[in-house]
């Protein structure tokens, strides 16, 4: 029971977030997942939670990476993350494999929770969901209400002629 | 008195890539704006400033802008 205890507390969950270069060619992006993958899982005993395949994004700034000699600039990125779950012993060997990678232009490793921390896009939808039915509900009380009148006007026109 | 935005929506923990939300913190200058104006909450207030500094690293959202 202790060795249990003391191996679940060794693990902690981590974040990696990576620019993959917009050199690479998108057919290739799989190739370049995988082997970041392969790093979490069999080189590091890593388990993955979750995860966001790359897509292309513009960058708020020119990022700069050096590979050998030259110095490439890059304006956007294919990025994506990984979710997972590793000894903390094995954090810093992945971090050094990711620093040799050519054909990452950045990456950020993180500490982080087992649970979904992204809500973002979901709240704000929320937010402007809930503002259209409040609109709905105004128009369908205000035709509601027209065709009370309505029926109201009819029955004392009915009334005005069988006078 | 405003409530925090982060407990309101029962927000335990600030992602970097949420950036929709971290832009609600910030001015036109993509500088963040202070409690004071935003009415949030001082450990809520640590864990944006951690996300936003991570999410201008990947550059998600600009340092500076004009």
């Amino acid at each position: 029971m202790q060795n249990k205890e003391n191996i679940v507390s060794e693990t902690e969950i981590y974040e990696v977030g990576y620019h993959i270069m917009p050199s690479v060619l998108e057919e290739k992006l799989p190739l370049e997942v995988s082997a970041i993958e392969s790093a979490i899982v069999e080189k590091n005993g890593g388990v993955i939670i979750s995860s966001e395949t790359p897509s292309k994004i513009e960058l708020a700034y020119t990022m700069a990476k050096k590979v050998g000699s030259t110095r490439y600039k890059c304006d956007e990125a294919y990025f994506g993350w990984i979710k997972f779950e590793m000894p903390a012993s094995n954090v810093n060997t992945l971090k050094t494999f990711l620093d040799a990678q050519d054909n990452i232009l950045r990456f950020i490793l993180i500490k982080t929770v087992r649970e979904n921390t992204l809500v973002g896009a979901k709240l704000l939808a929320d937010e402007k969901s809930a503002l259209i039915p409040k609109e709905d509900v105004k128009s369908e009380l205000k035709v509601a209400k027209t065709s009370a009148t309505e029926a109201e006007i009819d029955k004392t026109i009915d009334e005005l002629v069988k006078a | 008195m405003k409530q925090c935005f982060f407990s309101k929506n029962n927000i335990k923990h600030i992602d970097y890539k949420d950036t929709e939300i971290l832009k609600k913190f910030l001015n036109p200058h993509a500088r963040m704006l202070a409690r004071k104006k935003t009415s949030v909450s001082a450990k809520s207030q640590r864990q944006l400033s951690e996300a936003v500094k991570r999410a201008r690293f990947m550059g998600l959202i600009p340092f500076i802008a004009r």
